[in-house]
């Protein structure tokens, strides 16, 4: 293992404990906002995960997967804000 | 040439992640859904595009340099609109601040009747009693 490998490896570890922190607050958040906010920030994980991992293995196919990775992360984020807006008002009247 | 490609590509990942921790960590400390939009929405973009550079520096083609330049645009455009979406939705759903808002200015707007909060939904805000 090279040490650009190994530096890779490290910072690829370090980005997994981080993107553990923003689950906990997925788990514990306590509005649906929170929720959702640390979703988007998983999904931005996920996408610098994928990215590195490109780097690491030297895979130029994994790119593609980061553009809809990054894609159904912003999708999923704006779906949860209008069904949380949506709900309030139909709900609740 | 290969040596500096790398030590480039290392450091640029090294500031990307700490940003992404750090957005992560102050995802979790921080005290208010609205606080805490400040960490994930504006801190977590700047640490993806630092890695998303890393990638571009690393591969080096120009198709691969393409698509993480338009990706960089993409985390530009839709990180604040699905942060302010996010803001939105909690304002409207009334989430509590514990942070309290130095103004509200649409305090007076987004509690009417024509946005169909009913005045018995309103919570007692400090910053509605001031004005």
């Amino acid at each position: 293992m090279t040490l650009f490998n190994l530096f890779m490896t490290i910072l690829l570890t370090i980005l997994a404990l981080s993107m553990a922190l923003s689950a906990l607050r997925l788990l514990r958040g306590p509005s649906i906002p929170d929720r959702a906010l640390a979703f988007d920030v998983i999904m931005v994980h996920v996408v610098g995960l994928i990215a590195l991992y490109a780097i690491l293995v030297r895979e130029a196919l994994l790119i593609d997967a980061v553009i809809i990775v990054a894609v159904l992360g912003f999708l999923g984020t704006v779906a949860i804000a209008r069904y949380v807006e949506r709900g309030d008002e139909q709900g609740r009247n | 040439m290969v040596f500096l490609q790398e030590l480039v590509t290392v450091l640029l990942v090294l500031v990307g992640v700490s940003f992404m921790v750090l957005s992560s960590i102050g995802l979790l400390r921080l005290p208010d859904v609205y606080t805490r939009m400040h960490a994930g929405g504006k801190s977590s973009t700047l640490g993806i595009i630092a890695v998303l550079l890393a990638v571009a520096v690393h591969t080096g083609t120009l198709v691969a340099v393409g698509k993480m330049l338009a990706l960089i645009g993409f985390f530009f455009l839709t990180a604040p609109v699905a942060a302010h979406m996010l803001g939105r939705a909690a304002y409207r759903t009334h989430v509590p601040f514990v942070v309290e808002p130095l103004q509200d200015e649409l305090a007076d707007h987004y509690n009417s009747e024509r946005h169909g909060l009913p005045p018995s939904q309103v919570l007692p805000e400090p910053e509605m009693g001031a004005e």
